[in-house]
């Protein structure tokens, strides 16, 4: 039973940074705007994150900036995405490569450190109570409120419409470009508040690429989630559920007394990534909705 | 001439936000901006370190530009390289105690060596033929399968270095050599026959993408999918081959490391010249001599921030991650940036 139990903590702690993520592409992609830069987003919202609760010792500042770090990407791609009409994949991977990119160069210049933040204390790391972060517990007060905004409010009409029929919109004389940035500024902050998790919660420090894929992984979720919040943060669920299977499999001894490489336990979320999708996303694995992304997704708006 | 003007405009930005980044930490941006060109192109033994770096860039570089002609973001050249990789070498390994005693040239040897590049092409071509499948049949976009592959392929190698060929006289995480008799000399100081292949690759691609009829079916597909398949040109198939070819075309950065190169595979013996690959094929745009040109510059990029490390207090080679992201940021923007230059220009002349 504590096993047990141990196990759903470690899974609910892995998907925390994947559903904000997920939460956070949700707003971006269903008001239209590609986003393969959440996995940029977050990087960046970790670096900032660890580096201001480093220099303030303050787990709110830190995760406050961390906020600020997303956002100043989203604000990037959305600049290339919604203003320049550029190409959103090309826009997405600009901004990963530079969230990859920066934080050496900056952690070199503040700590002489290669690609690394200094171990952060425990008082300046977000503090829990039986295991559970504020940050933890966020990530449902953000689903629920993007629930209730997805069903119920104008803004969510809005976003969909955004992202479904950006003329009807325009035409309503609401502006398609203010909506996609609400949506594009929306997902930097999710992305923020995954990354702060990620380098001042859930670890104790900026490490180099620490975000390992989490947000294409996010973006996988969304997908399979079919572009719902629900259906995104389930999706989510079940990819921290795999990736605490990992712990589980380590030491395993399997026939003739070997144990499985820690190499393939390893990459067993992304294999569960790339299996899940192919089902997901052709509805062949028995799956009642089959995944349609937004219909103007992807398609710059000029007005 | 459109190409030259787009790059030429996207590294003049990219340098000039670099510049400002660099002197925001506090050291002088023109010093460093002597210190990547002299190291990159001061002197004939720079030169051909620069080709050297140039050599993976160019093969990435075509891999990835001949799934854009079809429409497909490979951004997955990074894993298909690292599959590449551990299949030649994992050929290597197997074959490294035939011909004991030949040490020049021989036509065994040759086949050997040429196996090791058709056992790296088809490592990498597998990598980018799961990636094509999910996308044609199953409806997975390419982004996210390649860079989940990426992550199984670095795994890959990493166990490969630490168990089945670890070469165990040594430390270093790398795999066992090959015999001598299949080590391929270098051509020219650091330059291997790498270059040359890559080359010949680069023009055959894009060649063939231009002026064959399979080509025009690649194109096709890459312009108008709904218009392709109304055609009779096999959509799916035609996108799922050029995956595959783009995968084997990465793959065989692996082979040049492991028989042209260092003659083993060394963990981490990719500086992310897949991912460099992508910034390369964007900015050439299909041109044969603007690939060639933009991988010279990446590769000397490439090696000119591997001297910062030595040469400068505060910048290092990380810099050039940054300079390829806001060159990216800058080929992204370009539409805008033409027209406002455009605006200016007819302002100037409208004034006078």
């Amino acid at each position: 039973m504590t096993a047990f139990i141990s196990f759903l903590m470690a899974a609910l702690r892995l998907s925390t940074p994947l559903s904000y993520a997920a939460l956070g592409g949700y707003c971006s992609e269903r008001s239209g705007t590609v986003n393969i830069a959440l996995e940029g987003m977050m990087l960046m919202g970790a670096f900032t994150a660890a580096v201001a609760a480093h220099h303030t010792h303050s787990a709110a500042l830190g995760v406050l900036a961390g906020v600020g770090g997303g956002l100043t990407l989203a604000a990037l791609h959305g600049l290339l995405c919604i203003q320049m009409r550029a190409d959103q994949i090309i826009s997405g991977m600009a901004v990963n490569f530079l969230a990859i990119g920066l934080p050496p160069v900056i952690s070199k210049t503040l700590y002489d450190m290669s690609g690394g933040t200094p171990m952060l204390l425990a008082h300046e790391r977000v503090p829990t109570w039986f295991g559970i972060s504020p940050l933890m517990a966020g990530a449902f007060v953000a689903l629920a409120l993007l629930i209730t905004v997805h069903r119920r409010s104008r803004l969510g009409q809005y976003l969909r419409f955004a992202g479904e029929h950006p003329e009807a919109l325009q035409s309503q004389g609401v502006s398609v470009l203010r909506i996609r940035w609400t949506g594009v500024l929306l997902s930097g902050v999710l992305c923020g508040l995954a990354g702060a998790y990620l380098s001042i919660d859930h670890g104790g420090g900026f490490s180099r690429n620490m975000t390992a894929g989490r947000g294409y992984m996010a973006l996988a979720a969304l997908i399979i989630g079919c572009w719902t919040p629900l259906g995104a943060m389930l999706a989510a669920l079940t990819f921290g559920a795999i990736e605490a299977s990992q712990i589980l499999l380590q030491g395993v001894t399997v026939a003739g007394g070997h144990t499985i490489p820690v190499q393939w336990i390893q990459v067993l979320p992304y294999i569960a990534t790339l299996v899940i999708l192919a089902g997901a996303s052709s509805g062949k694995l028995g799956l009642l909705i089959r995944a349609r992304p937004p219909k103007a997704l992807g398609i710059p708006f000029a007005n | 001439m459109k190409t030259a003007k787009s790059m030429a405009v996207s590294w003049a930005l990219a340098l000039l936000l670099t510049s400002i980044a660099v002197w925001a930490v506090g050291e002088s941006p023109l010093n460093v901006l002597k210190i990547l060109g002299v190291s990159a192109f001061g002197s004939i033994d720079n030169i051909t370190y620069t080709l050297y770096f140039a050599t993976p860039m160019l093969l990435t570089g075509a891999a990835v530009a001949l799934a854009l002609e079809a429409g497909l973001f490979n951004i997955g050249a990074e894993g298909q390289l690292y599959v590449g990789a551990v299949c030649a070498a994992s050929w290597g390994a197997f074959s490294r105690h035939w011909l004991p005693g030949v040490t020049g040239f021989s036509f065994g040897g040759a086949a050997v060596v040429l196996v090791g590049a058709l056992v790296a092409f088809g490592g990498g071509a597998l990598w980018g033929a799961i990636a094509g499948y999910l996308r044609t049949k199953r409806n997975v976009h390419e982004v996210i399968s390649t860079i989940m592959l990426n992550f199984i392929g670095m795994a890959l190698v990493n166990w490969a270095v630490l168990n089945p060929l670890k070469n165990q006289d040594t430390q270093i995480l790398e795999t066992v050599s090959i015999g001598n008799a299949f080590r391929v000399p270098h051509l020219w100081h650091q330059t291997t026959y790498g270059l040359p292949l890559a080359l010949v690759i680069v023009v055959a691609v894009l060649w063939s993408v231009k002026k064959t009829w399979w080509g025009f079916r690649v194109r096709a597909t890459g312009q108008n999918e709904n218009a392709a398949r109304t055609a009779g040109i096999p959509v799916g198939r035609t996108a799922f081959v050029t995956m595959a070819l783009s995968g084997g075309i990465a793959g065989l950065v692996g082979f040049h490391t492991v028989f042209l190169d260092s003659y083993r595979m060394v963990d981490g013996f990719s500086a992310g010249f897949g991912f460099t690959g992508l910034a390369v094929a964007l900015l050439a745009r299909g041109s044969i001599p603007g690939l060639i040109f933009s991988a010279i510059l990446f590769g000397g990029l490439h090696k000119g921030t591997l001297d910062l490390d030595l040469e400068t207090e505060k910048v290092t080679r990380d810099l050039s991650a940054v300079i390829q992201a806001l060159i990216l940021v800058a080929l992204a923007a370009q539409p805008k940036i033409a027209q406002v230059i455009e605006k200016l220009a007819f302002k100037r002349k409208g004034a006078a």
